[in-house]
């Protein structure tokens, strides 16, 4: 059963995907199964929060993870454990700072936990061991945010 | 809390685990599709897209982009560097990837920027809850605080409750950063403060501190040494003060007359007094003593540490009331004498609380004298055995002593009677040394008081740390958690390098 559903990505491109891929994100699966009650096929959903390229990303993503066994729910007391990259994943992140934020956003946003985890483990990677100067240097290209110093 | 002996349990971690914060979800009103969208297919090839970027033609008015307004405009699907920046994200973004940082980098991050300050104080904060802020030292960006058992850390608490400084801020420069630190934070003030190791507190860590700690209720000298006269150098800045510990800190370097000088002052708030004095006290010392009392006399409670029945005999010559005592049994002191000492004081006064710690040597004649220890046993709030175990005939003295509080044990085969016979009993001191083929015991035993006493609070663990490894506080709580009326229980450890304190966090998964 093909069930077709459509996302709208910040810059209005719209992209066709099959509703058990895009369930993987929380946020998504949580309008399909309850604001449309499971009568899904063919809808349309807007993300203001996300545009087309890291879209794009995020369902390759999901495509690939698609039969991933559904995560067990943090019990919210264990330190973070990090989960071993697979090299798909290692690969899928070599990417320019620029779209590594704009992922964890998006998986912020879209809800999806294991996107989440493998973004922001990749970007903690880049902070831990630096030096503040270091940090400041990788982190952003731009000086005057770091400006507000106490 | 008790002071096991002199060099009692300064430095607990207590073993807790971090929780995890939930991260919200958001929901968008979902919409039907238009008629005349265009669609793209993505999930089969999204790579071989030629024309990623076609004009939208959809009706649809373009929704606001906040956050990503930079990388959607500046990135490009094909991987092109763009500008985009660490600090765009949003805070839910930031705080998720900082989990994933150990407490070095937090600290790092917590000097670049005020968000950033309070983001890693918040994960800070959920990794360490309850904790005191130990200052180390100052830096350029930041401030550098020192947990328990870490070798660096800074963290740059909005507020400061408990504060403990440590040796390392005795430094001409580092006090200098003290006194910075609180100048910028005039908002906070210091309730708890305590001195610890400080091996030369000088006038300038009084003057740094002036401007916190005049709400300061409670003050620890812990194994200080203070340059200059005691209460010009420090004790004058806080005004406050309701509450003054001096523990083995009494290395002055003033002049001989002048050692005593901050007993002729005046105290307006103090109301308790704890003094761990181990040697004999000078019989100027007993005059001075008795003048601080006079002329403070909203002190009410006087906790002395001592082992010279001549410092007791002193003290009562000069009608010194005592609350709470600490007394360390020695056998030169004689064990008969000193409870016969201890009988007599505890008659005259039945409010009396009493703490013995008995060293190793004179357990043989604590058994000779049980009788005597038994009639304490209204007085006697706190027990210290070290290394042997009790036997059967001093577990049936220990079991009549009801009101006992604190108790340390290395381990004992008649735990349960104990349990049972004990019902006030709220902290454990587990005495050193769990190696060896008495670990088992000594696990025995702690399972037994977890999960059998209801009101025990605290566990304390020295230098044992080895042992933890196949050890679970976690399993041991939830345990405790059937026993009807438990109160939760906290682990105290005593650990010193960091990679000891990871092992035994790495154990709580």
């Amino acid at each position: 059963m093909s069930n077709m559903i459509y996302l709208q990505s910040s810059d209005g491109d719209i992209f066709e995907t099959d509703a058990q891929i895009a369930k993987c994100s929380g946020t998504i699966r949580f309008m399909l199964e309850d604001c449309y009650m499971g009568e899904y096929e063919g809808v349309l959903i807007p993300l203001p929060n996300v545009n087309s390229a890291i879209l794009r990303k995020v369902l390759k993503w999901a495509d690939h993870h698609k039969d991933d066994p559904v995560p067990i729910e943090d019990d919210g007391h264990s330190v973070k454990q990090v989960s071993v990259f697979s090299s798909w994943d290692a690969e899928f992140l070599e990417v320019d700072q620029g779209t590594l934020f704009g992922l964890v956003q998006a998986a912020n946003y879209l809800d999806i936990q294991g996107l989440l985890d493998v973004t922001c483990k990749t970007v903690a990677n880049k902070i831990s061991g630096k030096t503040a100067d270091d940090i400041r240097n990788t982190l952003t290209t731009n000086q005057n945010k770091f400006q507000d110093f106490i | 809390m008790g002071y096991a002996s002199d060099d009692s349990f300064d430095e607990e971690v207590p073993v807790k685990k971090p929780r995890k914060p939930k991260s919200k979800k958001k929901v968008f009103p979902p919409r039907k599709p238009k008629a005349n969208a265009k669609v793209k297919e993505s999930n089969e090839a999204p790579e071989n897209e030629s024309n990623p970027d076609e004009p939208n033609t959809s009706t649809n008015a373009k929704p606001k982009v906040k956050r990503l307004k930079e990388s959607a405009t500046e990135s490009n699907p094909d991987g092109q560097p763009s500008k985009s920046n660490f600090m765009d994200m949003n805070d839910d973004c930031i705080r998720e990837i900082i989990t994933y940082l150990d407490a070095y980098d937090l600290c790092l991050l917590s000097t670049q920027c005020r968000r950033l300050r309070n983001l890693t104080q918040f994960e800070l904060f959920r990794r360490f809850p309850n904790e005191t802020a130990k200052i180390k030292e100052f830096e350029r960006n930041g401030y550098w605080f020192r947990y328990p058992g870490d070798n660096e850390f800074i963290v740059s608490f909005a507020q400061i409750k408990k504060l403990s400084i440590s040796n390392e801020v005795s430094t001409a420069q580092a006090i200098e950063g003290l006194k910075e630190f609180f100048y910028a934070k005039e908002q906070s003030h210091v309730e708890e403060i305590h001195f610890e190791g400080c091996r030369s507190i000088r006038p300038a860590h009084g003057m740094a501190l002036s401007k916190i700690v005049d709400e300061t209720k409670s003050v620890t000298f812990n194994r200080c040494k203070i340059l200059g006269e005691f209460y010009e150098t420090i004790l004058r800045y806080f005004t406050s003060m309701e509450n003054l510990v001096l523990r083995q800190s009494l290395e002055m370097t003033c002049g001989k007359d002048e050692q005593i000088n901050w007993l002729k002052q005046k105290y307006p708030n103090l109301k308790e007094f704890s003094w761990f004095f181990a040697e004999e006290l000078p019989l100027n010392y007993v005059v001075e003593l008795k003048m601080f009392f006079i002329q403070n006399p909203k002190i009410k409670h006087f906790s002395l540490y001592t082992k010279q029945i001549e410092t007791l005999q002193r003290l009562e010559k000069a009608d010194i009331r005592i609350t709470q005592l600490y007394f360390r049994i020695t056998r030169r002191g004689g064990v008969g004498q000193t409870l016969n000492y201890l009988k007599t004081m505890c008659r005259k006064d039945k409010s009396l609380r009493l703490h013995l710690i008995f060293e190793d040597n004179c357990r043989t004649e604590l058994t000779s004298h049980l009788k005597l220890f038994v009639e304490l046993n209204t007085n006697l709030r706190g027990l210290y055995l070290d290394k042997y175990p009790p036997a059967q005939s001093l577990t049936n003295a220990i079991a009549q002593c009801i009101h006992l509080k604190d108790l340390q044990v290395r381990h004992c085969k008649f735990i349960p009677q104990l349990i049972a016979a004990l019902p006030k009993l709220e902290n454990v001191y587990v005495a050193r040394g769990m190696v060896g083929p008495t670990y088992q015991q000594i696990l025995e035993m702690i399972n037994q008081f977890t999960t059998q006493a209801p009101k025990l609070k605290n566990l304390f663990f020295r230098n044992s740390y080895l042992s933890f490894r196949d050890f679970n506080f976690n399993r041991l709580n939830q345990q405790r958690s059937q026993l009807p009326g438990a109160t939760k229980m906290t682990f105290h450890v005593r650990v010193k390098s960091q990679q000891k304190i990871a092992e035994l966090s790495n154990m709580q998964n």
